[in-house]
């Protein structure tokens, strides 16, 4: 024997819905059916949720048409872009995002304006107003305001764009994009627009060729043809050069992040070793500001105005541990900058804490004979000039050799921010 | 790591100094540190050291006491893998010496900038108000008054910038430069565009 509240709860059902289906079965009554099941939808021809703008043929073909057009929008990130043009991004295991097949729209879209867009186009207003309330009002002066007879729900809008646009993403707005891609990006831009240009032009004439001179002189038609191939050949060799030049910035990179990739497993090789044994990596940079005060729950207007006290972030990583955990320095701006001798000193304050500092002599100021350097201490920077490469930071290698912290001390740059992820898995310092 | 870091902080509200390194302390795998100050270590590294140079296009520095026992050269890649190039950095006084022993060869410690008088008018008359009553003493500049004198100070300096900024602005008119002659010539636009 089972209770029925018992078994009611292992079903899932509730206790309502379990009384439902009693008296149903108990009067010999069918089980009642949900308003929407086995009703054409969107989900399912046949069987889905029932949905009136999936149902309408109109809607579906409006649709698609809107998001054709939206798929030409797309602009692949500099990176990207430089990496498909040069064909020599083969380890695409390390990128920053794997999935080739994205096709990313501009950053400054957004998923309600593209909504209001398509509502637009097809003859509809969309008006928010402050609180967040959305009205969808008929725009009678729009050719294509009787298109389709209702509007579909943004709902539908995002089920349809998930189901058959997935690819499709809007991504969020990145930084420190590499200056040398993004060049090439806009390089290749420009070539890509001139050749339609080009072709589009090439066709017009064509056209007015064959319907006006159908009788031109062979030699003229043939001079034509030559200037044309001329200039396609110009064209193609820029592009070449192009290409040519990206190829050689992209496996530069790769070469580096290899070149890092191997100093962090060299690290995490060493990590169970005694410090004077051990080949260490740390992965430094400085983290966007933040601001004191900041009110982030609830932010009164006038706050908008007002200048609050920079507070700078200095972010180290060990890279010898797989779980990364990172230091982070701390500190306002009435006690610090962010210049060169700021990330000397709190790289010199990590080595404190890490244990790498030797002991001095105090009456002659050397090292202590006991102490036994490192073999190996690496710091893996992005390529910020000025704060992170500089002369500074260069000498400061010097020093720790000659202060006896390592006996070999590298400095990694990275070649370009975006293409190389040159920090340890977990840790997305570029 | 540093979007963990600043999760909560983009959501909390962070009133004082105290408030941001108990916020950004609340994950797990991140260590906040107070630093223990700034010191100078241009000027020590000037004392015995030349400064590098063409580093731009150079992105891999290695000074290696195995392969140079006197500690004098800078080894520069421009990537891993390509042919090294090196600098001779230790001046000649200080080559084959232990010059980090010299005077102990440390850098002296740098000056706190302090706060500016502007935003210490600011924290005090502006967001004093909006901040909680009870941690007013947590930071120094919600609990003392800049003054008279500062106050004047950023009055007369804000003044005189404002005025001095607008009128000393340097301005081009854009008619000049068109009729000037253009700067690619027809035959360059190609190789300008590449």
């Amino acid at each position: 024997m089972v209770c029925k509240n018992a078994l009611a709860r292992v079903i899932g059902f509730s206790r309502i819905k379990w009384r439902g289906i009693w008296l149903c079965v108990k009067n010999e009554i069918p089980l009642p059916m949900h308003g929407h099941s086995h009703k054409p939808g969107d989900n399912d021809a046949v069987g889905g949720q029932g949905n009136r703008s999936c149902k309408d043929k109109t809607t579906m073909d409006a649709l698609k048409s809107f998001f054709k057009f939206v798929t030409t929008l797309a602009a692949p990130r500099a990176t990207r872009l430089v990496r498909a043009l040069s064909t020599t991004g083969t380890n695409t295991s390390e990128l920053q995002a794997d999935d080739d097949d994205l096709i990313e729209l501009p950053t400054y879209l957004s998923k309600r304006g593209l909504y209001k867009k398509f509502l637009g186009d097809n003859g509809y207003t969309y008006t928010a107003d402050a609180v967040g309330r959305i009205t969808i009002s008929k725009d009678d002066n729009n050719d294509n305001a009787n298109k389709l007879s209702s509007p579909p729900s943004f709902r539908t809008f995002m089920r349809y764009w998930k189901k058959n646009h997935l690819k499709l993403v809007i991504p969020k707005p990145r930084e420190d994009i590499c200056g040398d891609c993004f060049i090439f990006a806009n390089q290749s831009k420009f070539r890509i627009n001139q050749q339609q240009q080009d072709d589009e032009a090439k066709t017009c004439s064509d056209d007015d060729e064959l319907s006006v001179a159908s009788g031109l002189d062979d030699d003229e038609d043939n001079n034509n043809n030559g200037g044309g191939r001329g200039s396609q050949f110009q064209a193609a060799l820029a592009s070449e050069e192009l290409i040519l030049k990206a190829a050689i910035h992209v496996k530069a990179a790769q070469q580096q992040r290899e070149y890092v990739n191997q100093k962090i497993q060299q690290a995490q090789e060493d990590q169970l070793l005694p410090k004077h044994e051990r080949r260490w990596c740390f992965t430094a940079d400085y983290a966007q500001n933040m601001y004191v005060p900041n009110f982030g729950g609830e932010q009164p207007g006038e706050t908008y105005y007002y200048s609050p006290v920079n507070a700078y972030c200095f972010g180290v990583v060990d890279n010898a541990w797989k779980q990364t955990a990172m230091s982070a320095f701390v500190y306002l701006e009435d006690q610090g900058k962010k210049g060169g001798n700021n990330v000397c000193s709190l790289l010199w304050q990590e080595f404190g804490r890490k244990g790498l500092l030797p002991l001095f002599d105090l009456d002659t100021g050397t090292v202590e004979d006991f102490h036994v350097p490192s073999p190996e201490i690496n710091l893996v920077f992005d390529n910020c000039g000025g704060q992170n490469k500089n002369r500074m930071v260069f000498r400061l290698l010097f020093y720790m050799v000659k202060r006896k912290l390592c006996r070999v001390a590298i400095e990694p740059f990275s070649w370009c921010e975006d293409i190389p992820k040159t920090a340890v898995t977990g840790c997305s310092i570029y | 790591m540093f979007n963990l870091l600043k999760k909560e902080y983009r959501k909390a509200d962070v009133h004082t100094p105290k408030d941001l390194f108990e916020v950004l302390a609340n994950h797990e795998d991140i260590d906040v540190v107070k630093p223990w100050g700034f010191f100078d270590w241009d000027t020590m590294e000037n004392r015995f050291m030349k400064v590098p140079k063409d580093v731009k296009k150079q992105h891999v520095f290695t000074v290696d006491c195995n392969r140079d026992p006197s500690i004098s050269l800078l080894f520069c890649q421009t990537t891993f893998g390509e042919p090294e190039t090196t600098q001779e950095i230790i001046l000649d006084e200080y080559k084959d010496k232990d010059w980090g022993a010299i005077g102990f060869a440390h850098p002296e410690k740098i000056e706190e900038p302090g706060m500016q008088d502007i935003k210490w008018k600011e924290l005090y008359d502006k967001w004093r108000p909006l901040v909680p009553a009870y941690k007013h003493k947590d930071w120094k500049f919600f609990m003392e008054d800049p003054g008279v004198k500062r106050r004047a100070t950023v009055t007369s300096n804000t003044k005189q910038s404002t005025k001095k900024l607008r009128t000393e602005r340097s301005r081009t008119s854009t008619e000049a430069v068109d009729k000037a002659a253009p700067i690619v010539e027809e035959g360059e636009s190609e190789s300008a565009v590449v």
